[in-house]
């Protein structure tokens, strides 16, 4: 994929349909990347139709989003990081695990605390 | 069916005429004599059957990706082979409260990915007017039972056309309600700012009778309307007398099939002779439309599709050695070649330095094919007649290798999910024996003004292209 001048450009190249299947989870066969990589090109093709339209009269969403949302660097994932960088993620944090809140539906079912003493 | 229309069916059961599951065995019957057409993946038709309500003892035929308690629910994909919904899509439970029976569930492209119904993980469902064609898609199961005189009624879900484009191809009645009309609760997501559940009909009155048991607000679907949900029936036979119906030029641009044009401006001049007032309008923007909606539809499936990784959901790979193995494994497994090409696409436009590039663009250029609706109704139209397809139904396998031929197919349909706004197709007659659709298309919140100009138009053309299947002399329901 060709960076021009801020806005990239498709153009896409086997090694980034790696890329992009590695984000999607996915493992297709060895055989199947030039076919994708056909395929993305031909499609980003067509859709590149849009650059052909002026659209600088509208807001960056169009009006439909609050605002852009935050982005990440693709290498960077929760479960690449680390359990430190991980933790930092997590609003709870327990024992190398995420608390998460109990369903008020589930409290009326809660087994009684057992008394140890 | 018998030649019982579903109100006669809801009529005879609900005056006591008829047992509750009178209708049910010769629905039955008719689609194993007809079970070559491949509409249906499940046929497992429930237990208590309600001898009240508008569609009282109706067999309806429901797409495989609204979830049904005890039926299966796969979406057409291995990935869901054999999954069993704890819970039960509104739209379905509204149907059966109000006495419909839920014959089984239909065919279609894998997660509502396609146009054909040949991206089906269990095989591509046959037209019944030509069985070497496809029946469209993604809802061409539903589309193919109703055309086949199996039931007369169908749900669906249209995310770019996939309600009214086999209804087209099929000779069949498809609406694709205002987004917010009918709740997606239990609706398999696939592109969650334009999937609609959808209604089909042998008639348009059918149609319409189908979704006003389905609409209205539901608390689990956080955007259905509150609206309150108008009579459909109560206007519909009122003609077309009056009406301003707009023709865009730019849905009768080159990629139009002649015969195909030639029917609908003759559906137009009868509309005319009616009394209507045919006015030509413009709406630039619909040639971004395709591309628009190949850029937001994939964008939200990958996200959407992120959720089946093998451990909470149906296949599992069983020779991963790791998380991450099971994750890509399963999915590889489970997925077909058609939504593994859109979630890569929809993964891309998302990434880190494309985004501005794709998905923004789109979502601005989709802002602009609205305000075209918007200005046109601004300039006093009241609905919008235009083809529902470019050609009538294709070849199977015809454009089966390059998926832009396929997109194209929705050139038509898009532009509705796009703007939010209601769209039905009917048939408007036939091409070398095969059924050509025509659509109308209204404001937000307007289908009755939709469904009378088609149930007009459909009384003009006498069910021109109608259903193909032989529904066999009345009174064989026993």
């Amino acid at each position: 994929m060709s960076d021009t001048g801020g806005r990239r450009r498709a153009g896409v190249t086997e090694e980034d349909v790696r890329a992009i299947v590695a984000l999607a989870r996915l493992r297709p066969g060895e055989a199947a990347f030039e076919r994708l990589t056909v395929e993305l090109n031909r499609i980003l093709g067509h859709v590149r139709a849009l650059e052909r339209l002026d659209l600088s009269a509208l807001d960056p969403e169009g009006g439909t989003s609050r605002g852009r949302p935050s982005s990440r660097d693709p290498g960077t994932r929760p479960d690449t990081v680390g359990p430190a960088a991980a933790e930092a993620l997590a609003p709870d944090w327990r024992e190398g695990f995420f608390v998460l809140p109990r369903l008020p539906a589930l409290e009326a079912t809660r087994p009684p605390a057992r008394d140890t003493g | 069916m018998g030649g019982e229309t579903a109100f006669e069916i809801a009529g005879a059961v609900g005056s006591g005429g008829a047992a509750p599951d009178h209708f049910l065995r010769p629905a039955l019957r008719r689609a194993a004599e007809q079970a070559d057409l491949h509409a249906f993946l499940t046929l497992d038709p429930e237990e208590a059957v309600r001898s009240e309500g508008p569609l009282a003892g109706v067999p309806v035929a429901v797409k495989d990706n609204l979830c049904t308690l005890g039926q299966t629910t796969s979406c057409a994909s291995r990935i869901l082979e054999g999954y069993v919904s704890p819970f039960e899509a509104t739209a379905v439970t509204r149907l059966r409260r109000a006495g419909g029976i839920v014959l089984g569930k239909t065919n279609m492209d894998e997660f509502a990915m396609g146009s054909s119904t040949e991206n089906s993980a269990y095989g591509v469902t046959r037209n019944p007017h030509d069985p070497s064609r496809v029946p469209g898609g993604s809802s061409g199961g539903s589309a193919a039972a109703v055309a086949a005189g199996i039931v007369r009624c169908a749900l669906g879900s249209d995310t770019g056309g996939s309600v009214r484009q086999p209804a087209s191809f099929c000779g069949v009645v498809g609406i694709k309600p205002t987004y917010g009309r009918v709740s997606r609760y239990g609706l398999v997501a696939f592109a969650s700012s334009l999937d609609q559940v959808g209604a089909f009909g042998a008639t348009v009155e059918e149609a319409a009778l189908l979704l006003g048991v389905i609409a209205g607000h539901d608390p689990r679907d956080a955007t259905s309307s509150r609206r309150a949900v108008p009579d459909f029936l109560g206007g519909i036979a009122h003609g077309v007398e009056g009406l301003r119906v707009g023709v865009p030029a730019e849905y009768f641009a080159e990629a139009l099939d002649p015969a195909v044009r030639r029917l609908c401006e003759d559906a137009l001049s009868r509309l005319r002779e009616a009394g209507a007032v045919i006015t030509d309008v413009s709406l630039p923007h619909t040639e971004h439309a395709v591309p628009t909606y190949y850029i937001l539809a994939p964008a939200e499936a990958s996200s959407n599709l992120a959720r089946y990784d093998g451990v909470r959901y149906g296949l599992r790979a069983s020779d991963a050695a790791s998380a991450g193995e099971v994750y890509e494994l399963s999915r590889t497994g489970g997925f077909g070649a058609e939504v593994v090409r859109r979630i890569i696409l929809g993964t891309f436009v998302l990434s880190a330095g494309y985004y501005d590039a794709y998905y923004g663009r789109a979502q601005r250029a989709r802002a602009r094919i609205a305000g075209d609706f918007e200005r046109v109704w601004g300039e006093g139209v009241d609905v919008l007649f235009t083809p529902t397809s470019p050609t009538p139904a294709f070849r199977i396998g015809e454009r089966t290798v390059d998926p832009v031929s396929m997109y194209l197919s929705d050139i038509y349909t898009v532009t509705a999910n796009l703007a939010g706004i209601p769209g039905i197709s009917l048939p408007i007659g036939t091409v070398d024996g095969l059924p050509v659709g025509g659509q109308f298309l209204a404001r937000r919140w307007d289908e009755c003004t939709m469904l009378r100009a088609a149930r007009g138009l459909e009384a003009l053309l006498g069910r021109a292209g109608g259903p193909a299947g032989p529904p066999g002399p009345p009174g064989d329901a026993v």
